[in-house]
């Protein structure tokens, strides 16, 4: 099989005949490689990639380096997202919900006229999100079984939303960043 | 398979109608696009990284993000379509190329780098004595050399194509050709003088290391 490029409109490789004798080995070389891979090569291939499959399915399973590739056209060209796609993005669900959450707290005790007891309503704090909780439920005590439980559960998604944020932070300290130049310019052509 | 290596298939009208049928989701266009160019992609895989299931893993790669850039209709016809999809490809085998380095360097093994190239190459498959030389030269040339030997002799492309994969001028790209060539001549002809590959260094190290002890 001759895998180089025959056109008679193209030039030549070298110009002379130096290197006819190594053109001919690579072409050897490109041969062996290319017979290397079995008949169901394009089968295979064609089995994990159909473009329709990849439009309507986006969550097509691939393996590999192929799941790699997968994450970064959902990535949207990515390369730092789609490596470390599913962490990264759960880290930030994790914080958008609590950020949410603390959101809605203060907004809802903004419209509200509290008399007593009287509360910080500052959402910077776990310990605010905690009684924000309280008022909430309109419960004057912090001893709820309800509130308190959620109250624990926003604390603990807060804390695991910031360790997230902290070892992702370090870990792409010694990222690779020429990686993320090569993906963008695939799409320059 | 048989138009496999079809040379300039890249923007042909046949290639171009191939590529917006496989956009709208036509199976068979897009088998047939994997037809051409797949053994293309994977040859030019399997000289670069180590086994067939990693060349293979590449070529999938390769398609995947091409298929998923015609389903999202990403990608515009302008005639450059073998030049972005060896691109893709290119970028893949860097990564791993990154990837492979990293691992080896982690792995703090010093025998790893220390093994002959020929070590790290794709099994032997059907090659002649004379391409496994070749094999032990080009695992002797710069990236940059290697890259673009491999990109027109494995993956088959012109040098107009080359010129526009690697954004360079084709006198630019006609020179690097050349000394790219000259190199591996130099590699295979110092090999072929003093009949040593790498493995044959070593297999004559410990030879003469035998015979020192013997005498």
């Amino acid at each position: 099989m001759n895998t180089s490029n025959n056109n008679p409109n193209e030039m030549s490789d070298t110009g002379t005949a130096e290197f006819d004798a190594i053109v001919e080995l690579l072409r050897a070389d490109a041969a062996a490689h290319a017979a290397a891979a079995d008949a169901g090569l394009e089968q295979r291939i064609a089995a994990t990639t159909l473009p329709t499959r990849v439009r309507h399915q986006p969550a097509l399973r691939l393996v590999g380096a192929e799941e790699s590739a997968a994450h970064r056209q959902v990535a949207g060209g990515s390369t730092r997202g789609a490596t470390r796609g599913s962490s990264w993005a759960g880290g930030l669900r994790v914080a958008a919900g609590v950020a949410l959450l603390a959101t809605v707290s203060a907004a809802f005790l903004a419209s509200r006229p509290v008399s007593a007891p009287t509360t910080t309503t500052s959402v910077a704090s776990t310990a605010s999100v905690v009684e924000d909780w309280d008022l909430l439920l309109g419960s004057d005590t912090t001893t709820s079984p309800l509130s308190s439980g959620l109250a624990s559960a926003s604390a603990t998604l807060l804390k695991e939303s910031e360790s997230i944020g902290t070892r992702w932070s370090s870990e792409d300290s010694g990222s690779d960043w020429t990686m993320l130049e090569d993906s963008q310019n695939e799409g320059s052509l | 398979m048989a138009r496999a290596n079809s040379p300039n298939a890249d923007g042909s009208e046949e290639v171009v109608g191939l590529l917006a049928q496989a956009a709208r989701g036509d199976e068979r266009a897009w088998r047939e696009l994997i037809g051409l160019y797949a053994r293309r992609v994977f040859a030019l895989a399997r000289s670069r990284v180590r086994g067939d299931e990693l060349a293979e893993e590449i070529t999938q790669s390769v398609f995947a993000t091409v298929a998923g850039k015609l389903g999202k209709g990403e990608y515009t016809e302008e005639g450059k379509f073998e030049s972005w999809l060896f691109r893709v490809a290119m970028n893949r085998i860097r990564d791993e190329a990154r990837r492979a380095k990293r691992q080896a360097r982690t792995s703090q093994d010093d025998a790893f780098e220390s093994l002959p190239a020929r070590h790290v190459s794709p099994s032997d498959d059907e090659a002649t004595p004379e391409v496994l030389r070749l094999r032990d030269a080009l695992a002797g040339l710069s990236d940059a050399d290697r890259e673009i030997i491999e990109l027109r002799h494995h993956g088959g492309l012109s040098f107009k194509q080359l010129a526009e994969l690697l954004d360079e001028p084709m006198g630019t790209l006609l020179a690097r050709h050349h000394r790219a060539l000259r190199k591996l001549k130099e590699l295979l002809e110092g090999s072929g003088d003093e009949s040593t590959t790498a493995r044959d260094r070593a297999a004559r190290g410990t030879t003469e290391r035998i015979g020192d002890r013997e005498s």
